[in-house]
């Protein structure tokens, strides 16, 4: 009971120091060399950051569910970026790992970990949706299929970021803004 | 704000439990260095599959590889789910085990506790030298799947047989086996079977494509060559022990994928090397294990218990023990006619994902009579994450990804071969009385077999209740080992 509500209270803390962060400020380049800063978000309805690395099994497996959700929620306003905060993920690894891995949005090189560290992302796979004034609205996995170490569900029985997204478009608050990752740690980050 | 303070309050309260420790010196020299202590360990137990292109993701031979990740390495490593190893100490002692002490657990922790520090570089290790090629020497025969198998960028994990041809003229005897994952990101494991009846190659649809196999090849086998999961070594038998391979058997290969994110080939290989001089003693298994399986939707605690006696004196070298997704703590015990009892294998966390064979150190004794005894526990409710189904449904005996299965797979040495004829004979015997009331609703039975199964149940299930209870299953036993043998 103690521990429970010691939780939630930090789990309100957290949540209200995202709420607090609002200053994004990033200039950088995608793999294809196109450079992207904060103030693309604003044009969007929400925008969706995927911190992911190359190397990363948890996160490669999402590749096909993330290019669903994309092409159903860019359709709707939503902005999708993954971004790569590990430096070992240059220009020329990402352009292999996203034409491998099919992945239709834009892949952001962030070798100073300058956006893991304004958003807190610690994992990958880890999305955080940002509103149109980059208040952080959702944080955390894409779906619950990873349990725990070596503990995977058959199949998901929540899908987290869609029903955030699904959330927000309708103008509602998020249901479950926190939800744990389970994949790997960004280096030197964590 | 907020987060700052309660972080603050939580880090005080840690900072005054902790004990006061010594001068600073004291201190400094007892924090672990990636150069004397972290590197060993890792070099010793991680950097064999860690590396590049081998089957594990993060590469871990460098000082930069590792300390970019120690964090990471030392919350698996702390919940022992790195390096991956199921069996508990003290039950069976047994070759390649890959368990961290607790001091390397510690050393590890304190590590990455203290920034992950690389330390002087004169301690600095020379990483270790992997093999690139077959990690224990050129084999005799190199055999692969005929052509690539294609998988999808997601799914289900896939389980798949291939049949693939031996060319053996003669009977051969096997004395070292290895298997080599072709596509690292997909092949989760692998299970390499004989079959001399031609029943594989006919359910092999497209030649070449394989077949799907869940829980087993799906036909009667002439025998196994081992098995392979991340981590595993060659199957290396010692001298005057081989694996008879029957001539015109071809090997099923049992491949589990995981699938990756993209779309993906596989072309995985077998190296075998032959031993000229026949084997001086007998190779068999003794299968224990019932079919007897009806586990009801939410049960957590549904508990399979089996034996079997060993009809003379062997030598266990290995075990295997098998179940599917449900099966949560396995416990294997040998029981002697003296009554005392040698543990010999005790899996607390069962993964299906991390099947594997086991082989002991040294071959374990024992004497005609000893009772192999079996006890599986199995978790069918919603707290089971890996439960297939959800909400739970019941879940019977099957080959099936929804159904449940309760096999240990004992390997057993004889004093000579021709001991092997007899010893099949009567583990046969016992395993079809073990499973015969079990496998009456199995699909995976034809009719013909079902009906001398009923027909047997019928005569020997005395009190009418559909099953063999352990008093009427020796009658049955002493019956099946005087029927010819197919």
């Amino acid at each position: 009971m103690a521990a429970g509500l010691r939780v939630g209270i930090l789990l309100v803390a957290i949540a209200a120091a995202f709420a607090a962060s609002k200053a994004l400020d990033y200039s950088l380049t995608d793999a294809n060399g196109k450079t992207h800063t904060a103030d693309e978000i604003q044009h969007y309805k929400a925008t969706v950051l995927l911190f992911v690395a190359t190397e990363c099994p948890n996160a490669n497996t999402y590749a096909p569910v993330l290019a669903r959700l994309y092409r159903e929620y860019s359709a709707r306003g939503v902005l999708f970026l993954a971004v790569y905060s590990d430096p070992a993920d240059n220009a020329a690894a990402v352009q292999k790992h996203d034409a491998d891995y099919r992945i239709p949005y834009p892949g952001l090189l962030d070798p100073n970990q300058t956006l893991a560290r304004q958003t807190g992302a610690r994992s990958t796979p880890e999305a955080v949706v940002l509103s149109p004034g980059d208040e952080v609205l959702y944080r955390g996995r894409v779906d619950d299929r990873f349990v725990d170490l070596g503990k995977t569900r058959f199949r998901p029985a929540h899908e987290d970021l869609r029903e955030a997204l699904d959330q927000i478009l309708q103008g509602q608050p998020v249901k479950n803004p926190v939800t744990k990752v389970l994949g790997c740690a960004i280096p030197g980050v964590n | 704000m907020r987060p700052t303070i309660f972080l603050s309050i939580f880090g005080l309260a840690t900072l005054a439990a902790l004990p006061v420790t010594a001068g600073e010196t004291d201190s400094q020299a007892a924090v672990p260095t990636f150069n004397r202590d972290v590197a060993p360990i890792l070099y010793n137990n991680c950097s064999n599959c860690h590396r590049p292109g081998e089957v594990a993701p993060f590469s871990l031979l460098t000082y930069e590889d590792a300390a970019k990740r120690a964090k990471q390495i030392a919350a698996v490593t702390q919940a022992r789910f790195m390096p991956p190893w199921k069996a508990e100490p003290g039950y069976g002692h047994f070759l390649n085990e890959r368990r961290l002490t607790d001091q390397q657990l510690a050393t590890i922790r304190d590590w990455a506790a203290k920034g992950a520090p690389e330390g002087d570089p004169n301690q600095k290790p020379v990483p270790p030298k992997f093999s690139n090629g077959w990690q224990a020497g050129d084999p005799d025969q190199v055999v692969a799947m005929s052509q690539p198998y294609s998988l999808a960028a997601e799914g289900p994990d896939v389980f798949r047989c291939f049949v693939i041809p031996l060319d053996a003229k003669e009977d051969e005897y096997v004395s070292q086996v290895e298997f080599r994952p072709g596509n690292r990101r997909v092949v989760h494991h692998s299970i390499l079977f004989l079959d001399n009846t031609g029943q594989a190659r006919r359910r092999e649809k497209v030649p070449g494509q394989g077949y799907d196999c869940v829980g087993g090849p799906g036909l009667a086998i002439a025998g196994g060559l081992g098995g392979w999961a991340p981590g595993a070594t060659p199957m290396q038998f010692e001298h005057g022990i081989a694996q008879i391979v029957p001539k015109g058997s071809d090997l099923v290969m049992q491949l589990h994928y995981h699938l990756s994110g993209k779309p993906e080939e596989d072309l995985s290989q077998v190296g075998i090397k032959f031993s000229k001089a026949p084997p001086v003693k007998g190779l068999t298994l003794l299968t224990v294990g019932n079919a007897s399986i009806d586990i009801p939707a939410g049960e957590n605690q549904y508990v399979v218990k089996a034996s079997a006696t060993l009809p003379m004196d062997a030598e266990v070298i290995g075990v295997f023990p098998h179940a599917h997704y449900l099966c949560k703590d396995m416990k294997v015990d040998a029981k002697l006619p003296d009554g005392s009892v040698q543990p010999l294998i005790w899996i607390k966390d069962w993964d299906f994902n991390w099947q594997g064979s086991y082989r002991y150190v040294s071959p374990i004794k024992l004497p005609k009579g000893t009772e192999i005894a079996m006890q599986y526990t199995y978790d069918n409710s919603t707290a089971n994450p890996r439960n297939p189904s959800n909400p739970p449904r019941e879940v019977k005996f099957g080959e099936q990804t929804t159904n449940e299965m309760a096999f240990t797979f004992v390997q057993v040495t004889l004093d000579s071969p021709g001991l092997v004829a007899d010893f099949q004979r009567d583990a046969n015997a016992q395993f079809l009385a073990a499973v015969l009331d079990g496998v009456l609703d199995s699909d995976e039975l034809g009719p013909q077999q079902k009906t001398q199964m009923k027909m047997l149940l019928n005569i020997f299930d005395k009190n009418r209740n559909g099953r063999i209870d352990p008093d009427e299953r020796p009658a049955l036993v002493e019956f099946l080992k005087k029927m010819p043998l197919r």
